[in-house]
């Protein structure tokens, strides 16, 4: 009898085997939580490194030699309003969480993100 | 493991090879994504037969299986290969606790999934990689540990106790 039975008292689902799931599911959020670092944006300029967060909403305004620059931060988005430089090219760039970045020669400002964002995902 | 489970148990090793052979003919999404219907077999072959039964099967599948699709001794084999042992290890030490096959069944796919993705870090991937591929793998390992540890539970009551 013990023949034909072998086994079988893996059969019923017990309370570990829910566990084990909802252990495995819970280590998840887990990884996730330390995956969300937050993401700074570093701006460089003659006068200095400054560091503002990608996440809240700011405006960020320096006096160059050419006059005054203003970066704004709407929505995740870095953009410069207000330069005084010859071309405009910065105010064309933009920087969020896909990447990119702001260099302006003239004002010799450079703007780029710096955390966690992940090398394999770019 | 005893002497007339001889038999059954090359039965399965043949079994194993032959549906991991099948499966590695379906279309996959990705070439590294498998549902391990295969480990269906060892599954069974280990519950009901021992821990020996579960590796006679296991190297079967992993050596066999290997020649027969000619990745025998590539890199891919060794992630296939210590990810198999690494799963009947821990399943093995799983069914001294009061588990059901269906717990045992995602705890060795999951560990399938995560001893790779270690090597895998180990070898070649970056660190941090394994903040994006843990919570996918250990997800995708749940999924296909349940889909095989309830075939395996279907397959154990025809087997047997149609039979019985």
């Amino acid at each position: 009898m013990s023949e034909v039975w072998r086994g079988t008292k893996y059969y019923r689902i017990k309370v570990l085997d829910i566990l084990i799931c909802v252990v495995i599911l819970i280590s998840n959020i887990f990884f996730i939580r330390i995956g969300k670092k937050k993401d700074l944006v570093v701006i460089i300029t003659p006068e200095g490194r400054f560091i503002r967060p990608l996440e809240s909403e700011w405006r960020f305004s320096i006096d160059t030699r050419l006059g005054r620059f203003t970066i704004v931060n709407e929505a995740g988005t870095v953009r410069v309003v207000e330069s005084f430089c010859p071309q405009k090219l910065c105010m064309k760039a933009s920087v969020s969480r896909e990447g990119g970045m702001i260099l302006c020669r003239p004002n010799q400002i450079y703007i780029y993100l710096e955390g966690d964002i992940d090398a394999v995902t770019r | 493991m005893r002497l007339q489970d001889d038999g059954i148990v090359l039965k399965f090793s043949a079994a194993a090879v032959l549906i991991y052979l099948g499966e590695s003919m379906i279309p996959k999404p990705f070439p590294w994504f498998r549902i391990g219907l295969a480990n269906i077999l060892i599954l069974i072959a280990l519950l009901r037969y021992g821990f020996r039964a579960g590796i006679s099967v296991a190297t079967a599948k992993v050596l066999v299986g290997a020649m027969l699709t000619g990745s025998f001794l590539t890199p891919f084999f060794f992630f296939t290969l210590l990810g198999t042992f690494a799963s009947l290890l821990v399943m093995h030490l799983l069914t001294m606790l009061p588990f059901s096959i269906i717990g045992i069944s995602v705890a060795g796919s999951v560990t399938h999934n995560l001893v790779q993705m270690l090597l895998g870090v180990f070898l070649f991937l970056p660190l941090t990689s394994i903040r994006l591929l843990y919570p996918i793998l250990s997800t995708l390992g749940i999924g296909t540990g349940l889909l095989t540890g309830i075939i395996g539970l279907k397959t154990m009551r025809l087997l047997y106790d149609a039979s019985g």
